[in-house]
């Protein structure tokens, strides 16, 4: 089907075509309020054409089998007004070999599913006779396939699969949400360590502890650390610099941020849960520093941005309802040496902080990131003592990553990129330790 | 379609069975600059089966309409499976059985504009900004239109065929200045008339004004202020503080939720009233049928400040002895329906714009949303524009101005309500279990709340 697609396009007078076929197949599986609720399959299929005719870009997308025809006239008719294209789609290429498709995975069976999603409300149910425990399954295999009229012909599959686990408790007006989640190419089961988790937040976060406004020193977990680099992310999106709105335009090769801060995108990472021979332009994969101890070396580029910007695309291209936008396939924070352990126990008077609310919203180009702490502790002498609740947290991510890194941790997490603002992919981060964070407390 | 469709969901072994077809057409132009970033026409085709087997549902969605007695079987298939596990059987709340087919009537329908005109529109919106001043470094205007034919029956006889529309345009400035960057943005939708977009040069004006300001304004000093809502944020406080709360997915299982949540209570002070509607034309939360096929209505939340009312699907409706109330909705095919808002409304009070001024000594003035979100207790928007208010009259802009609350103290601390009640619909969308973003509206008028924390630097 997709050599007809590029024929027909060509027949039809394009210069050049791409067609990206995605093929999913995804089984759910949903505990809430203490017990099995749902059992999903889902069968998708995902076209995406692109032309190019009179140097102008046409783009169309269907998810209706063989609808050849329909998807080639609607890109045509695009292309009477589409953006000139000063670039050509992907060339022939071979793809690396990446660990991302795992057979064991893919043939997990439903029961297993189900019998790990039991697990976890057997596991939590003795904490409190009030807890509403829920856990979710999703295993999905995906095919993706680029052919362009250039001569590339590239395909590879991927697994996911993702377990998340949490309780919710309500006391009076006292809301408690306590969960986490595992993210991976492979379907280890991770119960026991989920278990854990929930068990060690709910234990701690009983307790609703008092804060007043001010600056404290914060040890941010990875899904924290996360909310906070999202400028960061947005800032080095190609396109953003591309369209002049990313603060990092024309600041390669300079020192922004503290020297331990060291990203990178690989897309090679065993399991990752981002892991990807090519990206969705069919550029094969690309390992790339981003911030080097502190200081900016690369962008992530797609085609057009790369074009723009008159640099080399480097295999960062992500589609989000076919349209393309670059974004890491695996970010990766380097660790620091010493372990969250070690840092926590060395706070004498600070704040731990674990989920952010509505910290995406907002200007991401200006860094500020204001978020409701949803779940976040009081540390005292090295000890968590309750939780903190009715409290903003704001910090400058810019400024924050530059001045007031205490410690990196040794530790690591993959955490869901899923979510407003995001840019998909897998993060995989420590956690940060930052100093003089600002807090601002509900009185009375 | 309806001998179909009626006989996949007829006399199998399942308690509930329905399904659900959907072909939606969408259009998008986007202008970076002067540059058409984006430009398509796009097409989604699919269905869906959901089953319900003594306590479990089995859901499968599909692009293909090959094999579907499978479909069907896989579908109860799995409902078993969790039905195995199940302590207690779901019941449904019984509601008519329907025969309808709705059909959009647009006063004007963007299917009826040349993709050109489109284009010429969105193109002359973002070269306006561009001109409005030398500091406009980017400006970005995204445009979509989204055409739905929905079929949907199940075994209780229902059938209907249902149309959608769906339209939004989101204008977004950022004005650079010093290595500063600062972004303004404003939205415009609607459901029935693609005049929505046309004429909006002051609106667009106004958001490079506010981007050019917030390159003078200083960020906010974090504390606990009074604050007046605009219209636009008073609509999206209302979704988070409240709508959220209202949806009865979270709390019909949960014995603790649902002493909180009793009617009768009181939320707020005796002038507050809050709805959700799926009846209001032209707004894009208009409903003619949700998604489990039942009628859409008026629905209560709040009255003379006393909880009245929640919103419903057919399963908590029938859980907690209630009527449903049409707010079941996913979507698209590849989502089974959960319980959502559509239009929620603050109704209007009686404070002009000067008495919400009066009497405050120190406070802000927050318009325009960045969007918000809630975890049912406490929750959190970001304003899109801000001033303070000082002895009783707007002063300087302040900019990062994001306000969190707790739903139980925030909406008590509601001291006054405007008569302005503004018909207004963005372009955004709502997100729950990973469905967004869901059309809905919030149309309300100034708000005047108590003891609000301001995130920010101390």
């Amino acid at each position: 089907m997709m050599e007809e697609i590029i024929q027909l396009a060509r027949e039809r007078g394009c210069e050049e075509a791409e067609v990206f076929v995605e093929k999913h197949q995804a089984t759910v599986v949903e505990y809430g309020n203490n017990r099995l609720k749902k059992l999903e399959t889902a069968h998708s299929l995902f076209l995406a054409l692109r032309v190019k005719k009179g140097g102008r870009l046409g783009f169309s997308t269907s998810t209706k089998p063989n609808d050849v025809q329909g998807l080639v006239e609607r890109a045509l008719r695009a292309a009477e007004f589409g953006r000139l294209a000063d670039f050509s789609f992907a060339p022939p290429a071979e793809l690396p070999a990446v660990e991302g498709f795992d057979p064991e995975t893919a043939a997990l069976p439903v029961e297993e599913l189900v019998a790990r999603g039991g697990r976890v409300v057997d596991g939590l149910r003795d904490l409190h006779p009030a807890l509403q425990i829920s856990s979710r399954l999703a295993l999905i295999s995906t095919e993706i396939e680029v052919k362009t009229s250039q001569g590339l012909s590239a395909a590879y599959r991927r697994t996911g699969y993702s377990h998340s686990a949490g309780g919710k408790l309500v006391e009076g007006q006292n809301f408690l949400y306590v969960g986490d989640g595992r993210h991976s190419a492979r379907g280890e089961d991770v119960t026991s360590a989920l278990i854990a988790e929930v068990r060690w937040a709910f234990e701690r976060a009983r307790v609703n502890v008092p804060v007043s406004s001010g600056r404290y020193p914060v040890i941010l977990t990875p899904r924290a650390t996360a909310a906070v680099l999202a400028p960061v992310l947005a800032s080095l999106n190609g396109q953003a610099v591309e369209r002049r709105v990313s603060p990092f335009l024309g600041k390669k090769g300079q020192a922004l941020f503290d020297p331990r801060i060291s990203l990178e995108d690989d897309p090679f990472w065993p399991w990752g849960a981002g892991t990807r021979p090519m990206d969705d332009e069919g550029i094969p994969a690309r390992r790339k520093a981003l911030i080097d101890k502190g200081v900016l070396q690369n962008f992530l580029l797609d085609l057009a941005s790369a074009r723009a910007l008159g640099e080399e695309p480097n295999s960062s291209a992500r589609r989000s309802a076919g349209v393309v936008t670059p974004g890491p396939s695996n970010l990766i924070m380097e660790p620091g040496p010493k372990s969250y352990q070690e840092m926590l126990a060395a706070v004498p008077q600070g704040l731990l902080i674990d989920v952010l609310m509505g910290a995406w919203a907002g200007n991401p180009y200006g860094g500020w990131v204001n978020g409701n702490v949803m779940l976040g502790y009081k540390i005292e002498d090295g000890q968590v003592v309750g939780r903190i609740k009715d409290t903003m947290f704001s910090v400058n991510a810019f400024s924050a990553l530059k001045d007031q890194v205490v410690e990196v941790s040794r530790e690591r997490k993959w955490v869901d990129a899923a979510g407003p603002g995001s840019l998909g992919g897998g993060l995989y981060l420590p956690y940060l330790w930052l100093d003089g964070v600002s807090i601002s407390a509900r009185q009375g | 379609m309806k001998a179909f469709l009626t006989s996949l969901v007829r006399g199998k072994p399942a308690d509930y069975l329905e399904i659900r077809l959907e072909e939606t057409e969408t259009t998008r132009v986007e202008f970076q600059g002067k540059r058409l970033e984006n430009i398509g026409e796009s097409l989604s085709y699919g269905g869906n089966i959901r089953a319900l087997v003594g306590g479990g549902w089995g859901f499968v969605s599909f692009n293909s309409l090959e094999g579907l007695e499978e479909k069907v079987e896989l579908a109860i298939r799995q409902a078993r499976v969790a039905a195995a596990l199940a302590s207690e059987p779901v019941r449904l709340a019984p509601v008519p059985v329907v025969e309808d087919v709705v059909r959009v009537k647009p006063i004007l329908s963007p299917r009826e504009v040349a993709l050109e005109r489109k284009k010429n529109l969105i193109e002359g919106y973002a070269r306006l900004m561009l001109d409005y001043a030398p500091e406009i470094t980017s400006a970005s205007v995204r445009y979509f239109d989204r055409f739905t034919r929905l079929y949907f029956a199940n075994s209780e006889g229902t059938y209907i065929e249902q149309e959608k529309l769906d339209m939004g345009c989101n204008v977004a400035a950022t004005a650079t200045a010093n290595g500063l960057s600062q972004s303004a943005h404003t939205g415009f939708g609607s459901s029935n008339d693609f005049s929505f977009i046309v004429g909006k040069e002051k609106e667009v004006e106004e958001v490079c004004r506010s981007a050019v300001g917030l390159l003078r304004a200083e960020p906010i000093t974090g504390g606990q202020y009074p604050v007046i809502l605009d219209p636009h944020l008073a609509g999206v406080f209302i979704h988070e503080a409240f709508g959220h709360l209202s949806e009865a997915d979270g709390l019909y299982e949960d014995e603790n939720m649902r002493r909180v949540m009793t009617l009768g209570t009181r939320f707020g002070q005796d002038f507050l009233n809050v709805y959700d509607s799926g009846l209001d034309e032209g707004a894009r939360g208009f409903l003619a049928y949700d998604d489990e096929g039942v009628r859409t209505q008026k629905t209560y939340l709040i009255k003379d400040g006393i909880l009245v009312g929640r919103l419903h699907s057919r399963e908590t409706a029938a859980k907690m002895g209630e009527a449903p109330t049409g707010n079941a909705r996913a979507i698209s095919y590849q989502f089974p329906p959960i319980v959502r808002m559509r239009n929620t409304c603050i109704e209007p009070g009686p404070a002009s714009f000067e008495d919400l001024l009066r009497g405050i000594k120190l406070g802000v003035y927050a318009k325009g949303s960045y969007g918000g979100q809630t975890n049912g207790e406490m929750f959190t928007f970001t304003a899109g524009e801000a001033y303070m208010i000082r002895d009783g009259q707007l002063a300087e802009m302040v900019r990062d101005v994001t306000l969190t609350g707790n739903v139980f103290h925030t909406l008590k601390n509601i001291d006054l309500i405007g008569r302005d009640f503004t018909i207004f619909d963005s372009a955004g969308g709502c997100g729950k279990g990973g469905q967004m973003p869901l059309p809905v509206s919030h149309w309300a008028p100034h708000v005047r709340i108590q003891n609000v924390v301001i995130g920010g630097k101390k």
